[in-house]
């Protein structure tokens, strides 16, 4: 093989691992975002629910965040 | 609990925003000139040829994992001082970023050595002890993932980061400290290549640099976003445990 061939070979692999190491980053990090978003909305979910049961805790929860 | 959700949550989304959207830009149009002037400006070089300009990139690779893995022995010796969690999430994300980076520069050289050498690999202290510093990483990378989260795994891995840097100095010595086939860049009295290289070698170095501190910033982010996570279901699992 040429000293072309290896050069190609090794700026290659190079560029690959750092793009395919970056394009595994920003996935991991679409999909993280994607589930803190669908857990915040459980949360909310089951906030309502527990609230429903006990109303007087729901009351107390609204009062307590336009507090803060 | 909502205190530490939304300190999570903040420090996820709003930490350094010029750094957050400069630093990727800096990197490109870096690793864009480090590119041309490796491969179309630099001179070819006399004994070696075309194949000696795996070493811009191969180069600053090495420099790139070695600058990684002096941040988790920095952020170590902070989260141990400090026992802040942001240090140990600095520390993970410089490991990991330090792999990929040490990676390169050990396949990068391998087909340099298979051009020149006429052999992939050689058991030559240099590539030994960066072989060793692959090893050392991807095992406190490993360790992290079985240990449960928390401060003691944080501490561990802390302890672990210090350590493992032993081996830094003694992978960039190793070429003066013993025989070796390895070239030498750096010599006691300078850089031992031709002036009109150094341009392309100093470029390489800065363009690996702002992309590792790129990847570092982006893996911390990616970092908090699974704190978050885990702080989220650990609550949600604690309402409906309550509800139950």
């Amino acid at each position: 093989m040429s000293d072309v061939w290896y050069l190609a070979l090794a700026y290659g692999a190079v560029w690959l691992g750092l793009v395919v190491y970056l394009f595994r980053l920003g996935g991991q990090a679409a999909a993280l975002r994607k589930e803190v978003t669908s857990l915040k909305a459980t949360m909310r979910e089951t906030r309502v629910e527990e609230a429903g049961e006990q109303p007087e805790r729901l009351v107390a929860g609204v009062t307590r965040e336009a507090a803060g | 609990m909502n205190i530490r959700l939304n300190a999570l949550a903040a420090s996820t989304t709003a930490d350094l925003p010029g750094l957050r959207f400069g630093l990727p830009v800096l990197a490109a149009a870096l690793l864009l000139a480090a590119l041309t002037e490796a491969l179309v400006i630099a001179p070819t070089e006399a004994a070696m040829g075309d194949i000696q300009r795996i070493f811009y990139f191969h180069v600053a690779a090495a420099w790139a994992a070695f600058l990684a893995f002096f941040i988790v022995f920095a952020a170590s010796v902070a989260y141990l001082r400090t026992k802040a969690t942001r240090w140990d999430v600095v520390a993970v994300s410089a490991a990991e970023t330090g792999v990929v980076f040490v990676s390169v520069a050990l396949v990068s050289g391998s087909i340099w050595a298979r051009s020149t050498w006429g052999t992939w690999w050689t058991w030559d202290p240099r590539l030994t002890t960066t072989f060793l510093l692959w090893l050392i990483y991807v095992s406190y990378l490993v360790m992290r993932s079985m240990v449960e989260e928390g401060p003691r795994r944080a501490t561990f891995a802390a302890v672990f980061g210090i350590i493992a840097f032993l081996d830094v100095p003694i992978a960039f010595m190793s070429i003066r400290w013993w025989r070796t086939m390895h070239p030498t860049v750096l010599t006691g009295s300078g850089f031992s290549v031709e002036p009109a290289m150094l341009p392309a070698l100093f470029l390489s170095l800065a363009a690996f640099s702002a992309f590792l501190l790129h990847l570092i910033l982006l893996r911390s982010a990616l970092e908090r976003s699974r704190q978050e996570v885990t702080e989220l279901r650990r609550r949600i699992g604690w309402m409906e445990e309550r509800r139950s």
